[in-house]
């Protein structure tokens, strides 16, 4: 498997893919889901905080976030054109799928109080978000293909 | 330059800025304030249609926000211990930047109600359940939203019981043998259903014999009294000397709605 040779690809690159991901699926989710709950809780709002399941999503967010942090990294690692590239590229972008779906609560939301009733359903939105990321998945197999004549003259 | 990818990769960002977009849009306008609803100056208004019960509930609404709120539907449900009704309005849309007049209107068909449980509703001062369910979309049609809540109304009643004052005499005959009783009535009308006729309906009971009955037919007014015949047989006019009880059994029709009450008569006697 010379495409996945650990020799071929660039450590940095690998990092700052990685530190990409960590900003986007760890940092930024938990800083959100921590500052609602912050607001929420000190509104009043305890129950909305179990309702949503806010402590779970955020449990769940930092284990896969973590996921696909460590994949960034070999996404950015190797080179554009190579296979272990392109399947790292769309393992974390199926990874991000998930992600999306656990963050989103698949498009419903659902709060029940004493003698009031909230129902949002937002599938579509989150439907059209996992489009681009199949986009994105997409793009890396695009992506190896156009560079694949670079990548092997330079092997 | 790489075309493919490169379009793969604008597309994506193209999706996904539209929907931070979409979102953006519409979450601003409902955390800044600019939907707003209120009664409109002529408000709620019930009345009795042939046995249904209409309730309009005109409303204003301002939507501040850039999206139309689309498939607006509203629905109500009165849940009491003896029954559940449920009527939704028509389909309404409330435009963006804009006062919106919407005039929902809930229709409930009482004459499916069965006749024990449309009783308490007619006669009776009740607590009743009020469960509105609101559901809409917005943002093109990418956001729906359904929204209820429950209340507690306080039912006036078409006639109430407690007013509701039935008598039995009888009309001195000065030589003619007596035959009827009179059963005097007085009650006052709730507003839903003044001007509308009612047609009374009683039925007199000794033990668990009918020994009589009677009806008239009235328009109602805020105040309504009258006397309604019962001819009675021989042997029970023969007996009215003596104290007893009776049971009187009153139905009242009133716009097809028809509801049915029992009421003890204590017979204090003739004199002889």
């Amino acid at each position: 498997m010379n495409d996945f040779s650990l020799r071929r690809g660039k450590f940095f690159k690998g990092i700052y893919a990685a530190m990409g991901s960590l900003i986007t699926y760890i940092a930024i989710p938990l800083f959100a889901i921590f500052a609602l709950m912050s607001l929420l809780i000190s509104s009043g709002g305890e129950d909305l905080v179990q309702q949503l399941n806010l402590e779970n999503i955020a449990m769940w967010i930092t284990i896969l976030g973590v996921i696909i942090v460590i994949i960034s990294f070999f996404r950015g690692f190797y080179p554009k054109g190579s296979m272990s590239r392109m399947t790292f590229g769309i393992i974390s972008m199926a990874i991000v799928g998930i992600w999306l779906w656990i963050l989103s609560k698949g498009g419903n939301i659902s709060l029940i109080g004493s003698d009031m009733s909230i129902a949002i359903n937002y599938t579509i939105i989150v439907m059209l978000l996992l489009l681009a990321i199949v986009l994105r998945g997409l793009y890396f197999v695009v992506e190896m293909r156009s560079y694949r004549e670079e990548w092997l003259s330079n092997t | 330059m790489r075309w493919a990818p490169l379009t793969l990769r604008i597309s994506a960002g193209i999706i996904s800025i539209l929907v931070v977009i979409i979102l953006i849009v519409s979450i601003i306008p409902l955390v800044s304030g600019d939907l707003e609803v209120k009664l409109s100056e002529n408000a709620s208004d019930i009345s009795l249609q042939d046995g249904t019960l209409i309730i309009e509930y005109p409303v204003e609404v301002y939507n501040g926000g850039y999206f139309d709120i689309d498939d607006v539907r509203i629905s109500i449900t009165l849940d009491d211990d003896e029954f559940k009704l449920t009527s939704s309005s028509e389909v309404m849309k409330i435009r963006a930047g804009m006062i919106n007049q919407l005039n929902p209107s809930f229709s409930f068909d009482l004459r499916d109600v069965e006749l024990n449980a449309i009783a308490p509703m007619v006669f009776e001062h009740r607590d009743i359940d009020l469960i509105v369910d609101i559901k809409g979309m917005y943002a093109l049609g990418t956001i729906g939203a359904s929204i209820s809540y429950t209340d507690v109304i306080e039912w006036e009643p078409l006639i109430d019981r407690n007013n509701l004052k039935l008598v039995m005499d009888t009309v001195p005959q000065d030589d003619e043998e007596l035959t009827d009783v009179f059963i005097k009535y007085s009650f006052g009308a709730s507003p839903i259903i003044q001007d509308s006729k009612a047609k009374f309906d009683l039925e007199l009971k000794s033990g668990n014999k009918k020994i009589g009955d009677g009806s008239d037919i009235i328009i109602l007014a805020v105040g309504n009294d009258g006397n309604i015949a019962i001819n009675l047989p021989q042997d029970i006019i023969d007996s009215l000397t003596d104290k007893q009880e009776f049971t009187l059994i009153l139905t009242i029709t009133v716009d097809d709605i028809r509801a049915e009450i029992e009421e003890v008569i204590y017979w204090e006697g003739l004199d002889e």
